[in-house]
């Protein structure tokens, strides 16, 4: 049985295959570059937000700080040997980036 | 590069099979620097996750110590009176979200000093442990931090 054309079919799977391999190896290459040359910005963002949060808690210790600038998520109490210790919970975010969340805990007005 | 003229002659797409074997070993050389580069990736993102919560679970033991150590700076004898056993809190529990953490407390002492022991545990099994001793001999009182036990 003869099949001409059969190669040349067989050829042209193989170039499109071959095709999407390299597309898809130059695409990670870019992203990698990208990455690279982002993650400059990155850290400097990182360190400006850990340096807030820490700055926040030099103010919690000093009593600096009346009103953190963090988001406030409601107040609560921790028993101690029957006794309340009432506190604020505050939250801080990175912006723009998910899982960086902070928290802190401000002492609140014994009743 | 460079085939045997006889050889190919002889045996006709010994060329073509050079070819694609001198390809495929390159592609396969760069998919392992590639998959490398991942792995290295994703195994520096565990490591910044991990990291980050360490540093959550520190920030919420240092201002849980704090908020305790104020109290007890104000009144020694705010939470009973102290004594070498300790006196510990409730745990207490910080759900927001996907986090969640819980609160343990120590207080231990005498007339001259007060130890606080602030210990934030992480359901994934992360914890810090924060420690202030304050001086009660002092007016005004003074206190020192460390971190761990």
């Amino acid at each position: 049985m003869k099949r001409t054309g059969a190669i040349f079919v067989e050829v042209i799977v193989s170039i499109l295959l071959f095709t999407v391999g390299i597309l898809a190896l130059t695409g990670t290459l870019f992203y990698g570059v990208k990455m690279v040359t982002e993650s400059r910005q990155e850290t400097i963002k990182e360190q400006e937000y850990k340096n807030s949060v820490e700055n926040e808690i030099l103010g919690i210790i000093q009593g600096s700080d009346p009103s953190p600038a963090g988001a406030s998520i409601g107040s609560d109490q921790i028993i101690i040997n029957s006794r309340q210790l009432p506190f604020t919970l505050y939250r801080y975010k990175q912006e723009g980036k998910e899982g960086t969340e902070m928290y802190l805990i401000k002492r609140g007005n014994t009743p | 590069m460079k085939v045997d003229r006889a050889m190919t002659k002889k045996r006709p797409g010994a060329a073509l099979l050079a070819i694609v074997l001198i390809g495929f070993l390159v592609l396969s050389l760069v998919s392992a620097v590639v998959v490398t580069i991942a792995r290295n990736t994703l195994r520096v993102g565990a490591w910044q996750t991990e990291q980050i919560e360490k540093t959550r679970l520190d920030y919420l033991a240092r201002t849980t110590a704090q908020a305790v150590t104020e109290q007890l700076t104000a009144d020694p004898e705010a939470f009973g009176i102290l004594n070498r056993t300790g006196i510990v809190s409730e745990t207490k529990q910080i759900t927001d979200g996907n986090f969640s953490a819980s609160i343990d407390i120590t207080i231990k002492g005498d007339d001259q000093r007060a130890s606080v022991v602030a210990k934030a545990s992480s359901e994934k099994g992360g914890s810090a442990i924060v420690r202030t001793t304050i001086n009660l001999t002092v007016t005004p009182r003074t206190f020192t931090w460390s971190a761990g036990n």
